[in-house]
């Protein structure tokens, strides 16, 4: 029975397509998007467009520290006017527009500083990352005045230089000071070795790996699998529909096969099918994209196993209620889109609120994305991973109970 | 009257499917929520929930010092300003930290190192402090280490401004310049403080400016509307292959209806079907998600468009499909497929590498999602011309390269 539903499946050229093709090409496909959010791209900073309306040395000397900036790059945006600006920002042309203000220097100088101004929608992640990565260079420029003007306070009655030469010296020495700041911050992920945690250039955050971990992949590669394994068992589930409509699962159970033979081997020739396209999956995960599924190869063979027989049951279940091809289509894509959609398959869950992340808790899909997480990111063994295996497994006892009860109901 | 006819027939055969009209209305509005669900139920767009950080300071700082790192940074991250990100818990030693990150208790831990205090005040080296995060949350370790990097900042300030008045006046022959050093850190330190909260002021983009979650909630639900509406098209022309195979396709052709009315017949009955869908989803989505389209002539125009390019899509996709059976699994790949490369299911992606929206525009379906961004955004007739004559001329162009290929295909109908 298992051999008679693969060779059907097999026979079907569309098997390479949904099996193989179309996830690894979404899995490329989102590894490059992700990669240019947050990290891995060429210039991941965040474009700022820069208003001078100020032109004074101060105001010049905050645009080049901008352009030094880790976490922005500066857009000089000439004489736009403000409403053009706002616009860009809207659009989302630039992440925010600083506008430095007629008389900004002059009124620091002076000692009573008008802020500047950012346009920026600070309710967005992008805004709320521009406004920090402008903060900190401003706060670094005014600090290096500061210096430079308390220096020369100070010092002007006692040595013999003039008042201006004093600043204009401390201000040389505070701004390649802030170069090397004398306060780092050294990120290193937990569970990595010692020698990572010293290698942090002054003024980096573990913000440079970017939003999805280091490797775009991390992300991209378990999330195709886990959506893929639900799309990939069609092929099966079409097989158990087609039978049935055909009337050979009705000749199939007045044969002496017993019952529950003929119910395990489509089982099998389902489990077959998604076991095969995950280990193809990761195994193109692993050589071509850097992500480390053998680095506990216990934990990700049993959850591949898993995964695969909740995926079969599911496969299962769907040909056992659908009454035709475009039932199971429909339903596959239905299954597909909102399992993926809630369980972190697209986008990780701890960007999400704590209520969706609590109700795609109630999808074996987060589970399978928890698991994975642990394995690749955290790099968890098999003790890790337990938890999501045994939600997995429940699911797939749960699901193929209620095929096989439905098809003992509705033979035909 | 009988090109009405005909596209009646075809217009109550698909919308006698229940499956057929979740698919077509249903799913994108469900699909639109969830997103809406996920992001914008806390207004915020993607977010964090407030995270659970620890501070081990093992610092033993020198007595008589002004402040101490540690007590620095309990205060600062302990503030209000912080708490809707983060909240402080206890945690005994470093290596208990370090477990409790690594199990996904702590989202963080702060490592104030020996010494830290007089390191500082001394500035004869660099002081490290210690970031641990948790490499299952990448999103927060980046939040928190732009967080602890601020507040470093801050304690780099007065080290900086001691350093370099020291050595000015060290270079200018001036004695005292230990004295000097500190009282120059302490002006600046008292300059900072005073002048953190004033020195960046945020503006939002402007009033009537659609707040971030709703752009991306409507760009989302223009994005599924022209997957949607693609399927649609494609399974309004696959219908031509069910009466092939029923068999009426042939009596039809017996009848002194001329091919070419039976296919603009045809042609009508799918282009009427998708104009229903999109008033639909539009309707629809404006009551549920409050999204504004945009100005009533671009989008009515947007809409002509996309169903044009829908409809012409599915026409050149069914010259090549053999049987009803086929167009399903057929239909979805390619459906898939040119939705992802033109941009469909990266609608809101933030800092797309700017190659994907040239690679979209080799397919109808990035077009299509130019032409409705250019809608939501308020945009007139000219401002949209060029999305939408681009989308019009390849819904035009793939009729006319398909629907030869149908008659060829259908030669004993139609």
């Amino acid at each position: 029975m298992t051999v008679k539903d693969l060779r059907q499946i097999v026979r079907d050229r569309r098997a390479v397509v949904f099996l193989l093709l179309m996830p690894l090409a979404f899995t490329i496909f989102f590894g490059l998007a992700f990669s240019g959010i947050g990290g891995g791209g060429a210039d991941a900073r965040l474009q700022i467009g820069v208003i001078d309306d100020d032109g004074a040395p101060l105001a010049g000397r905050l645009v080049r520290a901008l352009e030094a900036s880790v976490a922005v790059r500066p857009d000089a945006l000439g004489e736009l006017r403000r409403a053009y600006a706002a616009e860009l920002v809207s659009r989302g042309d630039e992440a925010a527009v600083l506008v430095i203000p007629h008389g900004w220097s002059a009124s620091f100088e002076a000692g009573a500083p008008r802020p500047l101004e950012l346009i920026a929608d600070a309710g967005s992640a992008t805004g709320l990352a521009a406004q920090r990565g402008v903060q900190a260079t401003v706060d670094r420029v005014l600090d290096a005045e500061r210096t430079a003007a308390a220096a020369a306070t100070l010092l002007a009655p006692l040595a013999q230089a003039s008042a201006d030469t004093l600043h204009s010296r401390a201000l040389e020495l505070a701004t390649a000071a802030w170069q090397d700041p004398p306060v780092r911050v050294a990120a290193v992920q937990a569970g990595a070795s010692e020698g990572t945690a010293t290698g942090a250039r002054a003024g980096t955050s573990a913000g440079d790996t970017g939003a999805f971990g280091a490797n775009p992949y991390d992300q991209a590669s378990p999330g195709m699998i886990v959506q893929f394994a639900v799309y990939g068992l069609l092929l099966s589930a079409m097989v158990l529909v087609i039978e049935r409509k055909q009337g050979a699962h009705a000749r199939l159970l007045a044969t002496p096969v017993p019952r529950v033979a003929v119910v395990v081997g489509h089982g099998m020739a389902m489990l077959t099918v998604v076991l095969a396209q995950i280990l193809v999956l990761e195994a193109f995960g692993q050589v071509a994209l850097g992500v480390r599924y053998l680095q506990h190869p216990w934990a990700t063979l049993a959850l591949t196993l898993a995964l695969a027989l909740w995926s079969a049951s599911l496969g299962m279940l769907i040909g056992a209620f659908a009454r035709t091809e475009q039932q199971v289509v429909a339903s596959g894509l239905l299954a597909m889109f909102f399992l993926s959609g809630l369980g972190g398959a697209w986008f990780p869950l701890e960007i999400t609120g704590p209520t969706f992340t609590a109700v795609g808790h109630l999808t074996p899909t987060a589970w399978a994305m928890d698991a994975y997480r642990a394995i690749l990111l955290r790099g968890e063994g098999l003790s890790g991973v337990v938890l999501p295996l045994l939600v997995l497994l429940g699911f797939s006892a749960a699901f193929f109970a209620l095929a096989v009860a439905q098809m003992a109901r509705r033979p035909n | 009257m009988k090109l009405a006819a005909l596209a009646w027939k075809d217009l109550r055969r698909q919308f006698r499917s229940g499956l057929l009209l979740l698919l077509m209305i249903g799913v994108p509005l469900l699909l639109t929520g969830l997103l809406f669900f996920a992001f914008g139920s806390t207004g915020a767009g993607p977010t964090l929930a407030p995270m659970a950080i620890a501070v081990i300071d093992l610092d033993t700082p020198p007595p008589l010092a002004p402040v101490t790192v540690g007590g620095v940074l309990m205060r600062a991250l302990g503030s209000p300003e912080l708490s809707p990100l983060l909240y402080i818990e206890a945690a005994s030693n470093a290596e208990e930290a370090r477990r409790r990150v690594l199990a996904g208790d702590l989202a963080a831990a702060i490592v104030v190192p020996a010494h830290a205090t007089a390191t500082l005040l001394t500035g004869t080296r660099p002081l490290t402090l210690e970031l641990v995060t948790d490499p299952g949350r990448p999103l927060a370790a980046g939040v928190l280490g732009s967080i602890l990097q601020t507040l470093a900042d801050g304690l780099a300030a007065g080290g900086v401004a001691g350093r370099v008045t020291a050595e000015l006046a060290d270079a200018q022959g001036v004695p005292g310049s230990a004295l000097l050093a500190a009282r120059a850190a302490s002006t600046v330190a008292r300059g900072q403080e005073a002048a953190t909260s004033s020195t960046l002021q945020v503006v939002p983009p402007g009033k009537g400016t659609t707040s971030f979650v709703k752009r991306m909630v409507a760009e989302v639900m223009a994005a599924m509307m022209i997957f949607f509406v693609f399927f649609s098209g494609a399974y309004g022309a696959s219908a031509v292959l069910r009466e092939q195979e029923e068999g009426t396709l042939r009596r039809l052709a017996t009848t002194p209806t001329s091919a070419a009315t039976q296919l603009a017949g045809r042609f009508l009955g799918i282009a009427a079907i998708l104009l229903v869908q999109i008033a639909s989803l539009l309707v629809v989505s404006s009551l549920v998600f409050g999204i504004g389209w945009g100005r009533p002539v671009p989008v009515v125009l947007a809409a002509v468009a996309l169903a044009v390019d829908a409809a012409g899509f599915g026409v050149l996709l069914l010259a090549f499909v053999r049987t009803s059976r086929q167009s399903g699994p057929v239909f979805g790949v390619v459906l898939t497929v040119t939705g992802m490369v033109g941009g469909l299911m990266t609608a809101t992606m933030p800092s797309l590498p700017a190659a994907f929206h040239t690679v979209a525009l080799f397919t109808p379906q990035g077009w299509a999602m130019d032409l409705w961004r250019a809608c939501l955004g308020g945009a007139g007739v000219t401002a949209i011309l060029p999305a939408l004559a681009g989308t019009f001329a390849i819904g035009t162009g793939l009729l006319a390269i398909g629907v030869p290929l149908v008659r060829r295909r259908f030669a004993q109908g139609f």
